[in-house]
């Protein structure tokens, strides 16, 4: 069974990807890391750009964040998808 | 020696003398540049427990090791003296072509002493120093200032730093400016200002000679290809004021004061919208090719032709802080910093204390009587004139603009003891800084890490909120690592700080930017630029020497743990909305993450150095005077 889950898009990845946030399509029970990688399926634009080539991570200093509050680091990725408040790509690098 | 004249131009400007001072090659394998090397040289120069604002303060300029040569992001300067906002060390970074004129001229660095009578502007070209008179150039705006010299010398060639008319009028946090970067932050501005020294030019003509130059030109290749590139595509495109809008998601982008970390009109001041609505191009600091900074323009209204770069950090401090939602009120007001010679970030956190104590009833209308409005102004949260009003009354010390140009912590003392007020409980400062843009009750290392900075209230200066925003640790809560985190992330940032590079250029040596990443690569430049023999080991060692020589001159200035501390607000007032509700950063906090950090860093509970440790760093006549 699959469920919806929208991510919102801030920065860069909003302008390559053309639109405030992407909608994607994820099994019941799948992980942070395909998520990732539907976000590039639904929208090529972000691979190499935002998500890698292999569709397995993000790139730079971007990352997935919950709610506001969490950030979901790279080591996490693996993690069951957990019921999101709102679920952001941020980009977080120094400034 | 390679990549380094050996020499250190002193200027008196009581005596009008000049005179060259010789360094050994080791002096410059301890303190590299930039900041470190300006601080060392305030170290040797300044008469200690001098008002900053007297002629005892030397104004010292360390360059940079890869100045004028092909590193990337290398045309850096640091500038240091003690800082007339927080009376400890005042230390800058500027990226501009004033660092290469320098480097040609033969110099390594320059501390200028004492005061000049008169006003005077100062021209360096390779060995000849020459005193002018300054006093047609009074008023003037930094970068008219910088065009009047090029005229009256004859040379568009000449690279010069100066001040404008916030540094004429002893703003405390006053910049100098030079290219249109500015060396901000402490108040440099002022003590220029205080020396009566308007500009100090500089003209270099000879070669920049370097070790190994066929190697060094093929890894500057590479770095160049990397970045322009996707690392830094970020920067280039919409620049650091994209951090608007991941900051108001996260609640932390300072609000009303520090009141909130969201505001609602997050989407009117943030980097997409100045992109669509108000960019003109993005242009570079000298050697650079990344070129991060978002000239920006207002077309009409009643700020129409106001245009200067925009940085997250500047943006903040006007906008989402002062409830200014109208970008182009924001972009005038940062005009008005950046061609009078101001900094932003100190402005507009001052404007926003001076508008909550108008909201809580302790200013009223009449205390914001001026030329431009004798009747005063209502001076409240979101009043985009109000804001561009006060940054001209400060910058002329008009009205209450002469109270709001000692900056936050003394215009609320001044006003606690007059009206019986306790306008320090939302007094935006740590040791007299104001603070960036990040609220550190929800970037709890952040937190420690700007609590311990030798400069105050500073982003630049610790990565610690890295750590945080990234979810390398819960930014909500506090653990035992935060103290190596603290010392690693503010070592890290000094390596950058020191030779200087700027942090843009972190993940385009290999990738990563983390130490593995970058430190062998640092090695490598300067190795192939010095024919020095740097390795991971000693690159890490500048970091941590360049911090130590900073806090040591804190210590021999008076500080005590006691200084290392938060703004009131963010240890007794939770957070109330958005991501990071809830959030403080209790006493308890605080003191426990300072008995880490000093911990991490070898010294004693108090905060103090020991000898032992200074021995070990090189430094033993510092571990002489100051060593616990």
């Amino acid at each position: 069974m699959s469920k919806k889950v929208a991510i919102e898009l801030i920065g860069l990845a909003r302008r390559h990807a053309g639109q405030d946030a992407v909608s994607v399509s994820v099994q019941e029970g799948a992980t942070w890391r395909d998520v990732i990688a539907a976000m590039g399926q639904v929208s090529p634009a972000l691979v190499g750009n935002v998500v890698s080539e292999d569709g397995r991570t993000l790139l730079g200093s971007y990352v997935l964040n919950l709610g506001g509050t969490r950030s979901i680091y790279d080591l996490d990725a693996e993690a069951t998808l957990e019921a999101a408040a709102r679920l952001s790509l941020l980009d977080v690098g120094i400034c | 020696m390679y990549g380094y004249s050996g020499r250190i131009l002193h200027v008196d400007l009581t005596s009008r003398k000049t005179w060259a001072e010789s360094k050994p090659e080791e002096w410059y394998k301890m303190y590299i540049g930039g900041v470190s090397m300006a601080a060392r040289l305030c170290w040797e120069n300044i008469e200690v427990g001098c008002d900053p604002l007297s002629s005892g303060n030397p104004i010292c300029i360390g360059g940079g090791i890869f100045a004028g040569t092909p590193v990337p992001v290398g045309g850096k300067h640091g500038l240091a003296s003690k800082s007339p906002l927080t009376d400890f060390l005042g230390d800058s970074l500027s990226g501009s072509w004033f660092s290469v004129a320098l480097k040609r001229a033969g110099w390594d660095g320059i501390v200028v002493h004492g005061a000049s009578d008169d006003w005077v502007h100062v021209s360096v070209d390779d060995d000849h120093v020459e005193f002018h008179d300054a006093s047609h150039l009074l008023g003037l705006g930094t970068f008219e200032t910088e065009e009047a010299i090029r005229e009256e010398l004859s040379d568009d060639q000449i690279r010069s730093s100066t001040i404008g008319k916030a540094g004429e009028n002893l703003v405390r946090f006053a910049n100098v400016t030079n290219d249109g970067r500015q060396a901000g932050r402490t108040g440099h501005g002022a003590v220029w200002g205080s020396k009566k020294l308007k500009s100090l030019s500089v003209r270099g003509t000879h070669d920049v000679g370097v070790a190994h130059p066929d190697e060094l030109l093929k890894l500057c290749y590479d770095i160049v290809q990397a970045a322009q590139g996707k690392h830094t595509e970020k920067y280039r495109v919409l620049g650091t004021v994209s951090n608007v809008l991941n900051l108001n998601r996260m609640g932390l982008l300072p609000t009303r004061n520090f009141q909130q970390g969201t505001f609602e009109d997050a989407e009117l001041v943030s980097g997409e919208y100045l992109h669509e609505h108000h960019k003109v191009k993005t242009i570079a600091c000298a050697q650079c090719p990344i070129a991060c900074e978002q000239m920006s323009r207002v077309t009409d209204g009643p700020y129409a032709g106001a245009m200067t770069g925009i940085e997250y950090e500047s943006l903040f401090a006007v906008s989402s802080n002062c409830g200014v939602g109208d970008m182009k009120a924001a972009i005038k007001a940062i005009d008005i910093c950046d061609e009078d010679g101001m900094d932003a970030m100190s402005t507009g956190v001052t404007i926003g204390w001076a508008m909550e104590t108008f909201e809580r009833g302790v200013f009223t209308k009449e205390d914001f009587t001026c030329e431009k409005y004798p009747e005063g102004f209502e001076a409240n949260f979101g009043n985009g004139e109000a804001l561009v009003t006060m940054a001209e009354m400060i910058r002329d010390r008009e009205g209450i603009g002469d109270l709001l140009a000692e900056g936050t912590k003394r215009a609320s003392a001044q006003v606690d003891a007059e009206r019986g007020a306790e306008t320090y409980k939302w007094a935006m400062h740590i040791k007299g800084l104001e603070c960036p843009g990040y609220d550190a009750r929800g970037l709890k290392t952040f937190a420690l890490g700007a609590s311990v900075v030798t400069r105050g209230a500073c982003h630049n200066r610790t990565a610690a909120y890295d750590v945080d925003v990234k979810g390398w640790v819960d930014r909500l809560s506090i653990d035992e690592s935060r103290g190596k985190l603290a010392k690693e992330t503010e070592e890290y940032a000094a390596v950058y700080d020191t030779l200087p590079l700027c942090k843009f250029i972190r993940r385009c040596f290999t990738g990563k930017a983390d130490r593995e990443g970058a430190w062998p690569a640092i090695a490598q430049l300067i190795n192939a630029t010095t024919g020095w023999e740097f390795d991971y080991d000693a690159v890490d060692l500048i970091g941590e020497r360049a911090h130590t020589i900073k806090k040591a001159f804190n210590i021999r200035e008076g500080w005590t743990r006691a200084d290392d501390h938060l703004p009131y607000r963010w240890q007794h007032e939770t957070m109330k909305e958005g991501a990071s509700a809830g959030s403080v950063v209790t006493e308890e906090e605080l003191e426990y993450m300072k008995d880490l950090y000093y911990e991490a860093k070898g010294w004693t509970k108090e905060g103090l150095i020991p000898k032992g440790k200074l021995v070990a760093l090189g430094m033993e006549d510092v571990a002489e005077e100051i060593g616990a």
